[in-house]
């Protein structure tokens, strides 16, 4: 495993080494600041009742969830894979005493490290919001914060091996990505007539935090959706290893 | 002498047909083996599947005596490569690069990066972003690479492209430098007759995708009286042969 964490650290070096990823951990702090000035400014202009802190804390944790983090995560994702293949760098790594399956836990575990960066940010900066925005509950909102947050890292770790599997299939980032994008707008939309597909995508449970931090939740249910996140992680890791580990560089 | 990389039967066929067809050859410790052979002959195809960035249809490679692909990692622990044009991160730098590498090979010690800077010449740029670099400092990064681990075994696929005159002329002092004193096998690939007879023991010609001819490099210069001319000759029979079924 010492290789693994050796790599580890190549790739977290890679990944801070873009302006890309400094603009998107920028993104992810100024979302919540800039939507609490709007929300300070409707209320104070049209009067409309932006609720409690902990009410915007969810919503937060909504918007990052179901739309910023999916594609800040497909990017990343791509460019660790897909990028790599096509700028010929992958070749590099590849050439070092290091097994294949090493480069790919190691990359994984990078996307893990980057998205855990993204939420503790985005927590971070609502928490700040939350303080701006001056309203009760801020405590309560901060700690139903941190853990809508932190369990979003199950089911957004998830959706990034789903996206690493695909990133196996092509030789172009542009296609991948452009891809990606179209396989999540379909796993949004497509339950919308068919709401009984909806349950058999991982992008489905991105509210998963609800699901635990809310009492209507039967057991069962619980259980069933955290064994489809948990077999639906292994899947898309086993499916995606096998590709890496077969392709011609 | 002992066998440092022993490939046999190996044959890989690609959507297109094209290929390598049961390539087999043995290069012993200290060797400068030259791989010869015109344009798309599969010289960089071999090299891939030995460095493991291609798989093998059929056939086995054993390096250090470790069955490649199964011990890839105790069969590249003493192995530097260069395939292709190598491919560098552009907002890094050259120090960068190596850096990140030497961390794979943890018993190196830190003074081995400035070493192979000071090696290929790229001390004075190598705070530079790669995005600035020409083909031919590349290359040298390239180098640079493919030696920072003090490797036993040196595998370069047309290493001296995008060199200046000097640059290849360093390269082949280089090479017949590490040869002889620090006994390093190199396995070279080249379209380049004159460099693979400056600087090669022995020589495999590889004309598509099949090993037609392998011996000393003194030898096969002797039947013909030039490289070029053994080189031509081979070459010329090969598709005669081919004509005539």
């Amino acid at each position: 495993m010492d290789n693994v964490i050796r790599n580890l650290q190549n790739e977290w070096q890679k990944i801070l080494s873009t302006k890309k990823t400094y603009v998107l951990f920028a993104l992810s702090f100024l979302v919540p600041l800039v939507i609490a000035w709007g929300l300070t400014s409707a209320q104070a202009g049209i009067g409309i009742n932006i609720g409690n802190a902990a009410q915007f804390m969810m919503l937060m944790v909504s918007l990052f969830t179901s739309v910023l983090l999916p594609l800040f995560l497909g990017m990343a994702a791509i460019d660790l894979f897909t990028g790599e293949v096509h700028s010929r760098t992958m070749n590099w790594i590849l050439l070092r005493p290091i097994a294949r399956w090493k480069v790919y836990v190691s990359k994984v575990l990078a996307l893990a490290v980057y998205l855990a960066t993204h939420l503790g940010i985005a927590w971070l900066s609502s928490v700040l919001a939350s303080v701006w925005l001056a309203n009760d509950s801020l405590l309560t909102g901060a700690v139903e914060g941190l853990q809508a947050f932190g369990l979003s890292l199950f089911p957004l770790f998830a959706f990034v091996l789903l996206v690493v599997f695909m990133a196996q299939w092509f030789k172009s980032s542009s296609s991948a990505l452009v891809f990606a994008i179209l396989f999540y707008l379909a796993a949004v939309f497509v339950p919308i007539w068919f709401p009984k597909l909806a349950a058999l995508s991982p992008t489905h449970y991105f509210d998963w935090y609800k699901q635990w931090m809310g009492s209507a939740v039967s057991d069962w249910k619980l259980m069933r959706s955290s064994l489809f996140l948990a077999s639906s992680a292994s899947l898309f890791f086993s499916l995606g290893l096998t590709m890496f580990e077969k392709r011609d560089y | 002498m002992e066998n440092v990389l022993e490939v046999s039967q190996l044959t890989k066929t690609y959507s297109n047909q094209r290929g390598i067809r049961e390539v087999s050859f043995t290069i012993r410790r200290g060797e400068v083996f030259g791989f010869l052979g015109p344009n798309g002959a599969g010289k960089t195809t071999v090299m891939k599947i030995i460095t493991g960035l291609a798989r093998a249809d059929r056939g086995s490679i054993k390096i250090f005596g470790f069955e490649q692909p199964d011990k890839f990692e105790k069969a590249m622990e003493k192995v530097g490569a260069l395939i292709e044009t190598p491919a560098f991160y552009e907002h890094l730098n050259a120090r960068q690069h190596l850096q990140m590498a030497a961390r794979l090979y943890p018993d190196l010690e830190k003074s081995r990066v400035d070493e192979v800077l000071a090696l290929v010449g790229l001390e004075s740029v190598q705070q530079e972003r790669i995005k600035g670099y020409s083909t031919g400092m590349k290359q040298r990064l390239g180098l640079a690479l493919a030696l920072l681990s003090k490797p036993e075994l040196v595998l370069l696929d047309e290493p001296t492209n995008g060199l200046d005159i000097e640059g290849r002329a360093d390269f082949r002092q280089m090479v017949r430098q590490l040869a002889a004193e620090e006994q390093v096998t190199f396995f070279i690939s080249s379209h380049i007759v004159e460099e693979i007879q400056s600087v090669c023991t022995r020589i495999g010609l590889l004309y598509e995708g099949r090993l037609i001819r392998e011996g000393s490099a003194a030898d096969l210069v002797d039947e013909q009286g030039s490289l070029e001319q053994f080189f031509l000759s081979e070459i010329s029979q090969a598709k005669g042969e081919a004509v005539h079924g």
